[in-house]
């Protein structure tokens, strides 16, 4: 289906010179799949989600959606198969168009050879849980979650067969974030459509998606099953993630610390990124380490065999506290 | 609870609006003693931030303010300008959410931070400077002398927040009110914050007013918890208690529309209905249009009452709520996950 072979990434700043927004990643999605991307702001997600869904050229390496390339195409018309490659954006209220009707922005997606485009509005309407009626109304007169389900009837308009995903309901309220989640996910399940779902949010990934991609940095350091990965994280990094997530329990408890903050993207650590927080970072660290199968996952780490998981987040091994120095870089 | 640091009783501010004005917080009892963590949780809309605004005196025009709040045993309401002067800061401070906006863009972080301690406290210039570098210690800025000579913008989101918490903290406030402080930080950054205020309040005795959306973030924090639904409290008391066996529908609601994170896969169930608007409350319960437990009783407005020590609850159902939400954390061990499951391809990606 959807499938990244070797992607890179490069932006050029005059301030900051090259930075690597995304730096050799693989990942696929299957059709009917729903496969998470996690990391920190800043670590290339958005990035990545850009060049999956043709907006921006990678520098190297190929995206192929069902076996033929994506390629950034600019105002250019894309061919008819590429439309099925539909992305919905992190903010709703910039990604609908405010001075025209629902009905009229949902209709450009339509293939032209539908006949009914009226009763495909209808439907698509239907298919999100909005009113009939939302058709001949403007973006302003509804909610946040309401036009973040509009954005996904329009990219459903082109009947895709691969979604992606980014930061959907971050903008969003908890209450509507439980709406527009469980819609993409029925979407996903109902259609057979393939997602790739980014967010910064790893218990939120870990509700819907099957299987989760961990970023740091542009790099992937592991992929796994979703439950197998909050589990079992093999990743120091993937550790220290999923120990930061505040937990409901009788007993009060902080979340865990990890030390120090993600470097420069421009400035990026040599070796394996994460060595400077890594509480188990040994010289052997100072070669970037490969994605590699670890009991069942694909993990990025030297070490990853000595530290592999901990079935209770209460004990999750960073537990350093909290001593923000930063990389001495400058 | 004898000497409460803080003490809210029947409050009321109610907003102008084109048709008269509008009850926003009605008749909301609330209280903090010192060195207390306390939180308070609601939906945006639910009145939580305006209860801050009312702490500091920093209401709209045209708001009408009725109740008591009694902090530090002075009574708040009906302070005028210079009285709430010698309020802000140095008894009550805030951290807001966006500390992009809340840090002034053009100015040093240490013009910043001295600016009030030397209004305030009458510190030299000098003594400011001292004072400053030693706050940015606390809140964990690497090398304070530096940061003192940069701008805002030179910093992340989350050494921001700190720099922030450190001005809020300048004047040696009893009451530090956080709304939302860490919404928009990365979890890991949160992490941190969450460590320096409680931190913060053990060494310097400090009280925190804690106001999330975030019922986890409430529950590694805060010692006791406030859930607000339009502008009432619907159900208070010690944090653990309240989140993991909830008395009232809505709490349970809300703890069913989060994503439970470890442990628990399932579907995400969102409020049915939607969130009152301002000052169209329902007559009666609040809550009682979007409540699965709703009765007639529920028309006329619950009273909050003691159900157990420490614990309030405004609902004259009080459904047995025990089993309609599940936060245990199940098993995870790997021979709970299924051979198919486990396959992963050997590379995730280049795989066609």
């Amino acid at each position: 289906m959807l499938s990244m072979d070797n992607v890179r990434l490069d932006y050029r700043s005059s301030s900051r010179g090259l930075v690597k927004a995304v730096d050799g990643v693989n990942l696929s999605v299957e059709a009917g799949e729903v496969v998470g991307l996690v990391g920190e702001s800043g670590c290339g997600k958005s990035s990545l989600a850009r060049v999956a869904a043709g907006l921006t050229a990678p520098t190297s390496g190929q995206v192929t959606f069902n076996g033929a390339p994506v390629t950034a195409l600019k105002w250019r018309r894309r061919p008819a198969e590429q439309t099925r490659l539909q992305m919905v954006f992190q903010d709703p209220y910039g990604s609908l168009n405010p001075r025209r009707t629902i009905e009229s922005q949902l209709s450009d997606g339509i293939p032209a050879d539908v006949t009914s485009r009226t009763g495909r509005v209808a439907e698509l309407l239907e298919r999100v849980g909005m009113p009939a009626d939302a058709g001949t109304r403007y973006p302003h007169q509804f909610s946040g979650g309401q036009r973040q389900r509009l954005a996904i009837a329009r990219a459903l308009a082109a009947d895709p067969t691969m979604i992606i995903a980014d930061e959907p309901v971050t903008a969003l309220d908890a209450s509507a974030q439980a709406q527009v989640v469980s819609l993409l996910v029925k979407l996903v399940r109902e259609l057979n459509v393939g997602m790739l779902f980014i967010s910064h949010d790893l218990a939120l990934v870990h509700e819907i998606a099957d299987r989760t991609a961990v970023m740091y940095l542009g790099r992937i350091v592991e992929s796994a099953p979703t439950r197998h990965l909050m589990g079992q994280p093999a990743h120091p990094y993937s550790q220290a993630l999923i120990g930061a997530i505040p937990q409901i329990s009788t007993v009060q408890q902080l979340p865990t610390v990890l030390l120090g903050e993600v470097p420069d993207a421009a400035n990026a650590p040599t070796g394996c990124h994460f060595r400077p927080r890594c509480i188990y970072a040994t010289d052997v660290c100072l070669t970037a380490p490969v994605l590699r199968p670890v009991n069942g996952a694909m993990v990025a780490c030297h070490h990853a065999e000595g530290i592999t998981g901990f079935s209770d987040p209460a004990q999750a091994p960073v537990t350093a506290h909290v001593h923000a120095h930063k990389e001495d870089s400058k | 609870m004898t000497d409460l640091l803080l003490d809210i009783k029947d409050l009321t501010v109610a907003l102008p609006g084109p048709n008269g004005d509008v009850p926003i917080i009605r008749g909301v009892d609330l209280q903090v003693a010192p060195g207390e963590i306390v939180g308070i949780a609601g939906e945006s809309g639910s009145g939580k931030s305006l209860t801050a605004q009312t702490l500091l005196g920093l209401l709209p025009a045209g708001a009408k303010v009725d109740g008591s709040i009694t902090f530090a045993g002075r009574e708040l309401i009906g302070n005028n300008d210079k009285a709430w002067r010698s309020v802000r800061g140095s008894g009550i401070a805030m951290v807001f959410q966006d500390s992009s906006s809340a840090l002034h863009p053009m100015l040093t972080v240490g013009v910043q931070l001295t600016e009030h301690m030397r209004a305030v406290l009458r510190l030299d210039r000098r003594a400011a400077r001292q004072r400053a570098i030693e706050l940015l210690e606390q809140v964990r800025i690497p090398h304070p002398e530096k940061a003192l000579k940069s701008y805002p913008h030179q910093f992340s989101g989350g050494m921001r927040q700190r720099i922030a918490i450190a001005i809020a903290l300048a004047c040696k406030p009893k009451l530090l009110i956080a709304d939302e402080p860490t919404t928009a930080l990365d979890v890991t950054v949160q992490a941190g914050i969450l460590a320096l205020l409680d931190q913060l309040r053990r060494d310097n005795d400090l009280a925190v007013l804690f106001i999330t959306h975030d019922l986890g973030v409430l529950a590694s924090l805060a010692q006791r918890s406030y859930v607000f639904y339009a502008g009432q409290v619907m159900e208070s008391g010690p944090t653990g208690v309240v989140l993991t066996a909830p008395n009232h529908p809505y709490t349970s609601a809300l703890l069913n529309a989060r994503p439970h994170g470890l442990g628990h896969t399932g579907t995400l169930k969102a409020i049915k209905g939607i969130p009152v608007a301002a000052g169209s409350a329902p007559v009666g319960c609040p809550f009682a249009p979007r409540c699965d437990y709703v009765q007639d009783i529920c028309l006329v407005r619950p009273p909050l009452v003691m159900t157990s020590p420490g614990r309030l609850l405004a609902c004259v159902v009080a459904p047995d709520l025990t089993g309609s939400h599940d936060l245990s954390v199940a098993d995870l061990s790997g021979a709970e996950l299924s051979g198919a499951e486990l396959s992963v391809s050997p590379n995730p990606g280049g795989e066609r």
